[in-house]
């Protein structure tokens, strides 16, 4: 066990807190836990190791699902149901994968997670505008269910504020959005996130989900995915409180501020800046996949 | 029929703020109760006893785990509600759903208990 050598200042506190509110408020917009901003961002600046950043990242996404899974549950975006049908998948996922970790080299994982977040860059950006035209024809609503769906009665209806538009919408592709969402599970113990991007990724793209929709039911949903690995990393004794704090703090801010606008920017927008987001992410991955053959890639801009 | 959202909504807005007070009083009472930089370790304890002592005496530490644990709880509280209001309105499909949910969540917090026995 490491125990990392990091003096608590004031400006440590300081630059731990803005970053945070950074992630946070991407986070809000993304339906995204941050994590994916939180673990470089301690482990390469902040000299953290590795598990314990994660350890804290973890928690930091509860602190940010929080803030903003309520204030979507306020804004009557968020879709319940959905919600707690795509759970039993990322919370399986995440105990697997805290199994699966220990049996893969890290270069594999890194390599197939890297693949994952370009494909879902990718459809970002070919589908920037699908979601705006879909719902000026009503087609979301139009779509014919699959079995599980109609079920559970999985279907939503939201407030668009950009397009000015009542969004009705029903579910379909329940299987396979729960397949893709238990890899958002897995990754989320082996990194240290909440998964939010491969939730956001599934409902939109396979289930029939608005993006403003998948994007606040994911937020709401990053909580309890995390809760997995951080309930283990806890009861391990590895979450370091000092350093958690002023993140918590930070991503609960910042997805104060991110959830609050959300609604506001017009799809193609979040679209496009989500797929900057990602391809940078996935980036990240293939340069750590190369890392573990002595191949060093500048990170980090 | 109970309002789901709206008790989803309570639990989350209660473990925000109520984590986020003692995060800030946690920092406070750290900067209060060492005026010179210091380390940050890992907090361990080795009973529930040497917790509440600490946490009685207002140790920083002991303050800021407060807040971690409350965080822990609040998506695991929320499930846990799920269960119970679907419950409340005979919605039996949704009760299976969340209460597998809620078993996973059971399930790794053992699996947790375990591993952290096995490393010492």
């Amino acid at each position: 066990m490491t125990h990392a050598l990091i003096e608590i200042t004031l400006s440590f506190l300081a630059i731990c807190f803005l970053t945070a509110v950074f992630a946070g408020f991407f986070g809000g917009l993304f339906g995204i836990g941050g994590g994916a901003i939180i673990v470089p961002f301690l482990t390469v600046f902040m000299g953290v190791p590795i598990h314990q950043a994660i350890a804290i990242s973890l928690v930091s996404v509860i602190a940010t699902s929080n803030a903003g899974g309520s204030s979507y549950l306020e804004q009557k975006i968020t879709n319940i149901k959905l919600a707690m049908y795509l759970e039993v998948a990322t919370t399986a996922g995440a105990l697997v994968g805290s199994v699966v970790a220990l049996l893969l080299r890290s270069w594999v994982l890194f390599t197939i997670f890297g693949l994952l977040l370009s494909y879902v860059a990718i459809a970002n950006f070919k589908s920037r505008s699908m979601d705006e035209r879909r719902i000026a024809k009503n087609e979301f609503d139009n779509a014919k269910q699959d079995r599980i769906s109609k079920y559970l009665g999985l279907k939503g209806s939201y407030f668009d504020a950009a397009q000015r538009k009542q969004v009705d919408y029903r579910v379909n592709g329940a299987a396979k959005g729960a397949v893709i969402s238990s890899f958002a599970g897995v990754t989320s113990g082996l990194l240290g996130v909440g998964g939010g991007i491969i939730k956001v990724a599934a409902m939109n793209l396979f289930m029939n989900v608005p993006l403003k929709g998948a994007v606040a039911t994911s937020k709401f949903m990053i909580g309890v995915t995390a809760a997995v690995g951080a309930l283990i990393f806890f009861v391990t004794g590895l979450v370091n409180v000092y350093v958690l704090a002023p993140i918590a703090l930070g991503t609960t801010l910042g997805a104060t501020l991110g959830t609050s606008i959300m609604n506001r920017l017009h799809s193609y927008v979040l679209k496009v800046a989500f797929g900057f987001l990602v391809t940078y992410l996935a980036y990240t991955m293939f340069v750590q996949a190369l890392a573990s053959f002595g191949i060093m890639m500048p990170m980090l801009g | 029929m109970a309002d789901l959202n709206r008790a989803m909504y309570v639990v989350l807005v209660v473990g925000m703020i109520s984590s986020s007070v003692v995060y800030i009083f946690g920092l406070i009472l750290f900067f209060l109760q060492n005026p010179n930089p210091m380390q940050a370790t890992l907090v361990r304890y080795t009973s529930m006893n040497e917790f509440v002592q600490q946490l009685v005496a207002l140790r920083a530490s002991a303050i800021l785990m407060v807040g971690t644990i409350v965080l822990i709880a609040t998506p695991i509280t929320r499930v846990f509600l799920s269960v119970l209001v679907f419950a409340a309105n005979h919605d039996r499909k949704f009760v299976i759903v969340t209460g597998s949910v809620m078993l996973i969540l059971i399930v790794s917090l053992i699996l947790g208990y375990f591993w952290n026995l096995s490393i010492g």
